[in-house]
């Protein structure tokens, strides 16, 4: 096989690993953006805290399950409390929403700060995904497990997310939600019900991304607004609100991201951006996004 | 009633002979670090205030375009390998040519970026000149032939030569420009091109059906915010005097956004009131103690949590909160008069006396189209 | 007309107070007293190397003079005050702190900034006030002093190009590496390194077959890894910092990669080093260069890491090259003080005078300045050995003394001919 396919190949698997840990990111932002038309600006910052969490429940535990579980479950607990002491004081007030999670940001990334120190951390990634596997037709023959078992955890939370939303009775209500605010409340579903197990399960997500985050590369300072910034450009490419969006605007990223730095590594990060620009300006509403 | 105008004719020349006394009194550092600078960042989150309150444009590609104006400047204006950096770019031209070229850059890139957003609106408008801003923070930062890369110019001097040799002068420049500028765009907004602006940013649609084109005007609302921000770009960079991608990373994007929510997105004079606060926090924050609690190394918390509580208690700013206490205050003392600023209302920010609550006025509702 | 009146009435406030805050700076009397600001990062990725850069500047004070109650530091004839401000590591930033200390504090002296690209901004700012003193922190870009110097700008610090002194000869000649791949941070502070080390390894013979620059910002590695030879490289030279190196080395690690590393100064310091995760696992026998060495057994290095863990319970497990950096300058810019008793009349510049003469013994060896006001001091070449207890640690290999900033090629050197670059200098 000639050099220049196998690196081709290489540099898409590479993207597609990638474009997993993306959508895993985003499907908390896109699911809350989704039914609430919230823009959780503070969502990096949680992907963030879940991975020091994450590192903590480790150190702890010496458990990566565990560390997962943990991580997933103390956002959920502080996305339920900012949903509840801030956010739904102002729903349907998007741009002061916006706002106040920009100023939470801000705080929780100093916090982070003076309790981490600039130091960074890895967490261990479990048994059965450690070390590199051979397989034919990668630069060297042989390619990282992890990466592999990433791909495996993006499609799990795809189809859990999907079960959720279409075969239980919160599922039904949230797309409901998301086709029709007002209907929603007029059938007589507790709302405010829904849309705080919405923001708990959106932070949970973004508090188990970091836990896979931190394991596949790992955790510093500042990686918050890189984060948001990943989040909000798959989710803009892919359409606000859909998870099939999340998912193509996820791959597209990835892509272009790793096959950017491979041909193109001065631009790479550039490209990112032309791809969202010319994305938004010929179709506002993302590639899946429905009409607001 | 002539009395309440004597009065506040009073005020206002109050103002004017402090503002103009301001340099003579104080020490330099209050002249260019905290005035100067303050009206540098006041003019740049004029021009969102502007674009937010009369376009229901939320930009946040203002950094971007101010930054943009300050390297085409630089291009423009250094003279080649006699500059600091010693980079072999550079037209040498100068400086007041070379602004007014860069300016007028900076408005067509705005109106550039108009064109490429015409039919996004409200949080799909916000991201999407947030990708704008960033795609082009990356392009300066990678760019070493053309943007000097991660260094980027030195060695830029404005009409005034350095701020630091004659600080008061450079104080008035920056003082008659924000001061033309402001009473410049209050013309503006109560012509029939800013009425336009307001009706399409009420109902877009009821304007195209009138015969409007609302996307040549959103281009053209957009070309008005890259003038002001590419004036704030060029005053920046005489400022400094050096310019690099730090001026236009992601922080500086946010920072206009706040600065703007600070002061009051319905109040033009709150970008300005906004941009002073702002800049006195980010200097002293460092020395506040609360409570026996040092803000020393963790004063970010403190400008977080500032931020926090100014959009919980002050939705409309500070310039918004002054304005319902004295509201509060002389309806009990029985006065009758006119109780928001008419530019606001003319606007349709703030609505006329005890209306609807003016708390988000920037985005659009739900009835915008999203496009297609 | 009350929204733009209320705002106004703000706007008259705030002169007020800010006429108020202004009246408030004046000086304490007694004593001489002689304040230095101290500049270093605090926000970001460098917030610990800024940290420890502080601790460089108050041990120095503390073991040269004496703690006073009120804070500041007493000497023979004059008291030193300090003042901090932090930077975010941005040239923009560190230049509005740099002005707040000199035009609102009115410091006398300037100790700082961190990061490279902070100290050009510095360095350029430094020439439009020429009579108050600015001495470097541990920013190390070449062009600080040796482009167009600032006449009052003065380095007791080593640049990044000196940090990799020994480093390239060591490579070729002890360890044979001959082609070496290299992959980098794409900014100026690597681009000094890479300069560095292929200062000599180029001069020695040796060949860069493939440069990766890597945007700021990637921290997935995945696809540069891939990038890298498979065959015909006999090392990488990896110029990454904090967690890029880590992610760098996990994703090599990962990806089965079997190559011997060449590290930068802070590729494989203690922050990378301690850092718990599977790629350690390869890093041993990288080898590396910089100012310090954490093993190192002269008296004067153990007697400075001793200090600092007396004065500073929460300090790092060693003083990094940040701490060591700005103990150096605090050194120089007391002796410089002591030699002129505290007399900063004239412009400053009869203390300027003595401070550019000024030569010590430094925690890691002499140091003194050239002239352009660079240090001429000591280097380290260490590698990464696995200690008893399983742990890594960098062990000194080499050291040489009395490094100036052309690596003893002379500034006519054709690799000194044009300021380093990603494509200066090159041996493909």
């Amino acid at each position: 096989m000639p050099k220049a396919l196998v690196d081709l190949l290489t540099v898409v698997l590479n993207g597609v690993t990638l474009a997993a840990l993306y959508f895993v990111v985003a499907s908390g932002f896109t699911l809350i953006f989704g039914l609430m038309r919230t823009t959780n600006m503070a969502h990096g910052s949680l992907y963030m805290l879940g991975a020091y969490v994450g590192v903590s429940a480790y150190d702890a535990t010496g458990n990566w399950l565990a560390a997962l579980v943990i991580g997933f479950a103390a956002l959920a607990v502080v996305g339920g409390a900012i949903h509840l002491g801030l956010l739904s004081r102002m729903a349907g007030q998007d741009l002061r929403q916006a706002l106040v999670t920009i100023g939470l940001s801000i705080i929780i990334g100093d916090l982070l700060l003076a309790k981490y120190g600039g130091l960074t951390y890895q967490i261990a990634p479990p048994a059965f995904a450690a070390g590199s596997v051979a397989i034919p037709f990668v630069v060297n023959g042989t390619y990282s497990a992890y990466r592999l078992f990433m791909i495996g955890a993006a499609v799990a939370v795809y189809g859990s997310l999907w079960l959720v939303l279409n075969r239980t009775r919160i599922g039904w209500y949230i797309r409901a939600g998301i086709d029709d605010r007002d209907m929603l409340s007029a059938l007589g579903v507790n709302v405010s019900r829904v849309f705080l197990f919405v923001f708990a399960l959106g932070a949970g997500l973004a508090g188990l991304s970091g836990v896979i985050g931190a394991t596949a590369l790992s955790i510093s300072p500042s990686e918050d607004g890189r984060y948001l910034l990943s989040s909000l450009v798959v989710v803009i490419v892919g359409g606000m609100g859909s998870l099939e969006g999340a998912v193509i605007g996820a791959l597209i990223i990835g892509l272009s991201e790793q096959i950017g730095l491979f041909y193109a590594p001065t631009y790479s990060i550039f490209i990112t951006f032309v791809i969202m620009a010319a994305v938004l300006a010929i179709r506002p509403q993302g590639l899946l996004g429905r009409p607001a | 009633m002539t009395w309440a105008r004597s009065q506040q004719g009073i005020t206002t020349l109050a103002i004017v002979a402090l503002l103009l006394l301001y340099p003579q009194v104080m020490p330099r550092f209050w002249v260019l670090s905290i005035a100067a600078n303050s009206m540098i960042l006041g003019i740049a989150a004029l021009s969102l205030v502007f674009m937010a309150g009369y376009g229901g444009m939320t930009s946040l590609a203002q950094a971007a375009l101010a930054g943009f104006a300050a390297y085409m400047l630089a291009l423009l204006s250094l003279v080649p390998s006699t500059n600091a950096t010693g980079s072999a770019l550079g037209a040498g031209l100068p400086s007041i040519p070379g602004a007014l070229i860069a300016i007028a850059l900076a408005t067509a890139l705005g109106a550039l970026f108009g064109a490429i957003s015409s039919r996004s609106y409200g949080i799909y408008f916000l991201m999407l000149t947030l990708a704008l801003a960033v795609g082009f923070y990356y392009i300066v930062l990678q760019n070493y032939d053309v943007f000097g890369g991660h260094i980027g110019f030195a060695g830029i001097e404005g009409p005034t030569g350095q701020p630091r040799e004659d600080p008061p002068t450079f104080y008035y420049l920056c003082l008659a420009v924000s001061a033309a500028i402001y009473l410049g765009l209050r013309y503006l907004v109560r012509s029939q091109l800013g009425l336009t602006f307001q009706g399409m940013r009420d109902n877009p649609r009821r304007m195209a059906a009138l015969g409007y084109r609302v996307g040549a005007h959103r281009v053209a609302l957009f070309g008005i915010g890259g003038f002001v921000a590419g004036i704030s770009g060029v005053l920046g960079a005489w400022y400094r005097g050096n310019i690099s991608p730090g001026i236009l990373d992601l922080n500086r994007t946010i920072e206009v956004l706040i600065v703007a929510v600070i002061g009051g997105l319905g109040y033009p004079i709150g970008a300005f009131v906004g941009a002073v606060l702002y800049t006195l926090i980010k200097v002293f924050a460092s020395s506040v103690t609360i409570a026996g609690f040092s803000f020393d190394e963790r004063f970010n918390t403190l400008v977080g949590l500032g931020f926090v509580v100014i959009v919980l208690v002050a939705p409309n700013g500070i310039v918004g909160l002054a304005d319902r206490a004295y509201r509060a205050v002389t309806h009990r003392s029985g006065a009758r008069r006119r109780a928001v600023d008419p530019l606001a209302v003319e606007a349709g920010l703030v609505p006329a006396p005890v209306a609807q609550p003016p708390d988000a006025p920037v985005i659009a509702g739900d009835d915008v189209p999203t496009g297609s | 007309m009350f929204g733009a009146r209320t705002g106004r009435g703000l706007v008259g406030l705030m002169f007020v107070a800010s006429i108020a805050a202004a009246a408030c700076g004046g000086s304490a009397a007694g004593d001489k007293i002689i304040k230095i600001g101290g500049l270093a990062t605090l926000e970001g990725p460098f917030a610990v190397p800024g940290q420890d850069g502080f601790r460089g500047i108050e041990q120095a004070l503390s073991t040269m003079g004496k703690k006073l109650d009120n804070g500041n530091w007493q000497f023979d004839g004059f008291q030193v005050q300090l003042l901090k401000e932090g930077s975010d590591a941005t040239p923009a930033v560190a230049l509005e702190k740099a002005k707040k200390l000199i035009e609102q504090n009115n410091v006398d002296i300037l100790i700082g900034p961190l990061s490279g690209d902070e100290g050009l901004a510095i360095k350029d700012y430094a020439k439009t006030v020429p009579d108050k003193t600015f001495v470097n922190g541990s920013s190390a870009a070449q062009d600080t002093t040796f482009r167009a110097p600032a006449p009052n700008f003065f380095r007791f610090s080593t640049d990044g190009a000196q940090w990799m002194a020994g480093l390239g000869k060591y490579a070729f000649d002890k360890k044979g590496y001959k082609n070496v791949a290299l992959v980098a941070e794409d900014y100026s502070f690597p681009y000094t390194q890479v300069g560095g080390f292929m200062y000599e390894f180029c001069a020695a013979g040796g060949h860069v077959v493939q440069k990766n620059w890597v945007p700021l910002g990637t921290k997935d590695y995945s696809s540069v890894v891939s990038n890298l030879p498979t065959s015909g490289i006999d090392a990488i030279y990896v110029a990454l910092g904090g967690s890029d190196a880590v992610n760098f080395f996990t994703q090599y690690n990962q990806a089965g990669g079997k190559a011997k590393f060449i590290g930068g100064s802070i590729t494989v310091d203690q922050s990378v080093l301690a850092t718990k995760g599977a790629f350690q696992d390869i890093l041993a026998g990288t080898i590396a260069a910089g100012p310090t060495a954490d093993t190192a057994t002269d008296k004067a290095w153990l007697d400075y890491v001793a200090e600092y863990h007396k004065e500073f319970k929460d300090g790092l497990p060693f003083p990094g090259l940040f701490a060591l950096s700005y103990y150096n300058e605090t050194v120089g810019v007391i002796k410089g003080l002591q030699a002129v008793k505290g007399d900063l009349s004239g412009k400053q510049a009869s203390f300027m005078a003595a401070l550019a003469k000024v030569e010590f013994d430094g925690p890691t060896g002499h140091v003194k300045l050239d002239a352009n006001r660079q240090a001429i001091s000591s280097n380290y070449v260490t590698e990464v050995q696995k200690a008893a207890d399983g742990s890594l640690q960098n062990n000194v290999i080499t050291k040489a003394d009395n490094v100036d900033q052309t690596l003893g090629l002379g500034a006519s050197s054709p690799y000194l001919a044009q300021p380093v670059s990603r494509d200066f200098p090159a041996c493909p």
